[in-house]
């Protein structure tokens, strides 16, 4: 159960896409990177829509591609699902021939895929819409006739393209809830390919973090937010103050970075660099291990943002929205959590 | 010795590279390639294979006779009368594009961007304009113009002992003609681009102080100056492609463009002379042709509209009534009184008859489906374009799938090579066709099927540009979603991509059929006994027995189907809704 695939040159830039990950069958996998790191060319490369220039590709010990063999199986002929950003419904079809067509190209009989469509469209709540076009139907119900379609086929791995991203944001929670819902009842391997770390952290089993065509960071939500090994992965996951020896806008050496390596009795190199996330990081009027001044302050409901600004470095602290600090005082803060990154890693 | 193997092998291995990427770009799938292949032959022995005789023929080079040389172009600009024919031919591309422009762009630009009233008046003689053909447009000329015509009879009717000495015959009529039958593309292509032009760009100019007509020179028209350069070059091409007007009315009084001088040449058993005046006049017309393409691909503005909001219009206040005047006598004349002419001679039984009830008849509409030979040609015309138009869609659908559907190698050099013909005028393939198809290795001179052949390498283009339109606008997912749920290439193309040309396709076939009603030069080269047109009827009843009535009552035939197959056109594309106005194939189309 590996997928590997190395290298595929684009006109715009060469992607060096190394990487072997192994899953278990009823994972819930997240790829995630910012616009342009290789995701789209990973999830077309997968579904064979793509060919890579060299390395292989192998779905649970199946050769679907291989560079050196120029073996390739077409996408009708890998059995992979895929949800598209925009459904790709056709638009000549209704939403009953829309999810039969697969079972219909693979010639199951009439009757069974009669079936068949009502069970999957049932699963996802819209037994009732079986005749309309897809016109007809909101963009959440559209969501849903594209996952009917991925499913009915009983996939060997489902990959999402953001499929979630065009929804609003209340429909969006429930149809995660749902798909989740359906993946653990189907015992469904998913692949995510996402930009949004958020719904990644939400969904996924894993992350995989992507970046320039390789692989950053494979683990889960957890492991990756709380331990992230380079500095990308640490500012792409949630908000984070990035604290380095030489930043670029300070000539000096950052004051803060020398009081917290020798605190934490690390060996120190340029290369290194520290990551605080806002949370971690506490104010008090009265005590605490730094002082520093309230540069600015942003109400956000639940939570409140502070600018702290300590000696020539300014920090991101997240509170409750309880605390009540003006903007121009001064205040202490205490860092709970740090996490060490070397940047090159 | 050993190195010579080497490089041999590694040649060997080349070619095996090649032919294996072919392959294995399709995903190895077989129906994909017999596709493509099919399609690679029928493209390469309808299109490209009558092409490459006539060129090679040029040069003395043919299946049954190698000698190359170039003598036959020394003979051919030896003669005076070629370089008299080119001068002309030139000559009225010219000026009969510069009316065109004239009249369609600022009758485009009046519709668009004043409070001129009657646009649907302006909309409905232009679309009457389209549906007359050239060649009906000159029988009106002459029928109204000749000695004794309509026009000599009412003005000797006034004056007593009146001496009609207007010179029916001429370059002028010639220019007038085709200038009317091609100002409709120019206002289309106008129309469509300042539809489309930016109205920020001129509401900016005139919230910087500018006046409405400063704004007009100075933003609005050098933003549409690209758009009526491309289609001045267009119709510059299809003008010296016309050969039914020029001999209509030049030819009479003897004189020649290039078009006419390749018939008569071969009238004179000159098929060399011929041959070379046809790659002349080939030559000409593809590299007038490239140059609009290259012009409309490299416009640099024009189409970005992003507001709907509509513009304020120019109040033409005192002028608006002359403007008005104009524009209705103009169009009336051009479109309306061609029209009544024809109709009133149609109607009659000889043509200089007044119109009064003894003389008014239908035996001229009745003898149309009485007279074997006009019936014939009325009943060929209809199954050679069915017949034609349906088996171009079906190679256009080919070329459709192996172009933007595979990568097998070589697509986009069919579909150059398939869309060539558009630039071609339609006197050129049909001399082609001679050379091509009555040689002693293939041979179907005589039967319908060499005018069939050469109206599908005419009708491929059309369904290409019919088609190539949708297909660009379509989201690729949705042949991806087909792929990954199973389907094979072929299989998506049917299930998928198929359906939404549906109406590109009925509308190519609308297109196409009505060429073949109102076509002449392919049908005149390439008819013999049996398989006459309508075309050739048009054509060939003046001279046979001077039926100017007969010929009206064709030609009332011919309009008259030809508006109802463009109101079914003008439906299916509003029903399409993503109707690509302005495209290059709809124009070709209007000025075959």
């Amino acid at each position: 159960m590996k997928l590997k695939i190395a290298q595929k040159n684009t006109m715009k830039m060469s992607l060096l896409i190394q990487l072997v990950f192994p899953y278990t069958r009823g994972e819930f996998l997240a790829i995630i990177g910012p616009s342009g790191c290789g995701k789209s060319t990973l999830l077309r490369s997968i579904a064979g829509l793509e060919t890579p220039n060299e390395g292989e590709i192998v779905i649970e010990d199946n050769l679907m591609f291989s560079s050196t063999t120029s073996y390739n199986v077409p996408p009708e002929k890998r059995d992979i699902a895929l949800v598209f950003q925009d459904y790709a419904l056709w638009p000549h079809f209704i939403v009953f021939d829309n999810v039969a067509y697969p079972l219909k190209i693979r010639k199951v009989p009439k009757k069974e895929i009669k079936q068949k469509v009502h069970q999957f469209l049932c699963l996802v709540e819209l037994a009732d819409k079986e005749q309309r076009y897809p016109h007809e139907l909101s963009g959440g119900e559209q969501q849903r006739v594209a996952l009917a379609r991925a499913l009915i086929m009983s996939p060997k791995v489902l990959l999402l393209d953001e499929p979630l991203s065009n929804l609003d944001a209340k429909l969006r929670e429930q149809m995660q809830s749902e798909l989740v819902k359906i993946q653990k009842a189907l015992n469904l391997t998913v692949v995510h390919f996402t930009h949004d770390q958020s719904k990644a952290m939400e969904l996924a089993d894993r992350i995989i973090v992507m970046n320039h065509g390789e692989i950053s960071q494979v683990g889960t939500p957890k492991e990756i937010y709380k331990n992230p090994t380079s500095s990308f992965v640490a500012s792409f996951i949630g908000k984070t103050n990035l604290i380095a020896k030489k930043s670029k806008n300070i000539k000096t050496t950052t004051l803060l970075f020398d009081e917290l390596a020798t605190s934490m009795n690390i060996d120190a190199n340029d290369n290194t660099v520290l990551s605080v996330r806002p949370e971690d990081i506490s104010l008090s009027l009265k005590y605490g291990e730094y002082k520093g001044t309230i540069a600015r302050v942003i109400y956000h409901g639940n939570t409140t943002q502070y600018l702290v600004k300590y000696k020539n470095t300014e920090l991101i602290v997240q509170s409750n929205s309880n605390t009540n600090f003006n903007q121009g005082s001064s205040v202490y803060f205490s860092i709970g959590k740090i996490v060490v990154v070397i940047v090159g890693r | 010795m050993k190195k010579t193997q080497e490089a041999l092998t590694k040649k060997s291995w080349v070619v095996i590279k090649i032919i294996k990427s072919f392959l294995s770009n399709l995903n190895t799938n077989k129906s994909s390639i017999l596709a493509g292949t099919i399609t690679y032959l029928l493209v390469a022995s309808l299109v490209l294979y009558p092409l490459a005789t006539l060129i090679f023929n040029s040069f003395g080079i043919s299946v049954i006779n190698y000698s190359p040389t170039l003598q036959t172009y020394t003979n051919v600009f030896a003669d005076i009368n070629n370089w008299i024919a080119l001068k002309n031919t030139i000559y009225i591309g010219i000026v009969a594009t510069f009316f065109a422009l004239l009249f369609g762009s600022s009758l485009a630009w009046i519709t668009t961007r004043t409070n001129f009233k009657y646009k649907h008046f302006v909309s409905f003689n232009v679309f009457l304009t389209l549906c007359i053909p050239s060649y009906v447009y000159a029988v009106a000329w002459i029928d109204i113009f000749r000695r004794n015509g309509r026009l000599d009879r009412t003005l000797a009717a006034i004056f007593e002992n009146f001496d009609y000495t207007f010179n029916t015959y001429s370059l002028g009529a010639v220019i007038f003609v085709l200038s009317i039958n091609m100002y409709p593309i120019v206002f289309m292509a106008v129309s469509h681009a300042l539809n489309n032009a930016n109205r920020s760009l001129e509401d900016t100019s005139m919230l910087s102080g500018a006046t409405r007509l400063k704004t007009t020179f100075k933003i609005t028209l050098p933003l549409i100056v690209p758009t009526i350069f491309s289609i001045g070059l267009f119709v510059f091409s299809r003008v010296i492609a016309n050969f039914g007007v020029p001999a209509a009315l030049a030819f009479p009084s003897g004189i020649e463009v290039l078009t006419t001088r390749v018939l008569s040449s071969l009238n004179n058993l000159q098929l060399q002379l011929a041959t070379t005046l046809s790659v002349l006049l080939l030559a000409i017309s593809v590299a007038v042709f490239y140059w609009h393409k290259f012009v409309m691909k490299n416009r640099r503005y024009t189409t970005i509209s992003s507001s709907t909001s509509k513009p304020q219009l120019i109040e033409l206040k005192k002028s608006k009534i002359y403007v008005t005047i104009l524009i209705v006598v103009f169009q009336f004349l051009t479109s309306i009184l061609p029209f009544i002419t024809l109709s009133l001679t149609s109607l009659v039984t000889r043509s200089h008859l007044p119109l009064t009830f003894e003389n008014l008849t239908f035996s001229n509409f009745t003898g149309l489906f009485q007279n074997p030979i006009a019936l014939r040609g009325i009943r060929n015309s209809i199954t050679f374009g069915a017949v034609g138009a349906t088996i171009a869609i079906i190679i256009g659908l080919g070329i459709i799938f192996v172009s933007y559907k595979t990568k097998m190698l070589g697509r986009k050099f069919i579909e150059t090579v398939a869309s060539l013909p558009m630039a071609c005028p339609s006197v050129v393939l049909g001399i082609a066709a001679i050379l091509a198809w009555s040689s002693s290795v293939v041979n179907i001179y005589g039967t319908p099927w060499i005018i069939i052949i050469t109206y599908i390498s005419l009708f491929i283009p059309i369904v290409l540009k019919n088609l190539a339109g949708i297909i660009e606008s379509q989201d690729p997912s949705l042949d991806s979603a087909a792929r990954v749920n199973g389907a094979s290439r072929l299989r998506t193309f049917r299930d998928i991509t198929f359906p939404s040309l549906k109406g590109g396709i009925f509308s190519a076939g609308l297109m196409a059929f009505i060429i073949a009603l109102r076509e002449i030069p392919i049908s005149l080269l390439l008819f013999s006994y049996g398989n006459e047109t309508i075309g050739v009827l048009m054509f060939n009843m003046r001279s046979d027995f001077g039926g100017t009535e007969f010929v009206s009552a064709i030609s009332v035939l011919v309009i008259t189907l030809t508006v109802i197959l463009r109101i079914i056109l003008k439906q299916v594309a509003l029903k399409r809704k993503n109707k690509k106005n302005g495209s290059l194939g709809e124009y070709y189309a209007n000025s075959n």
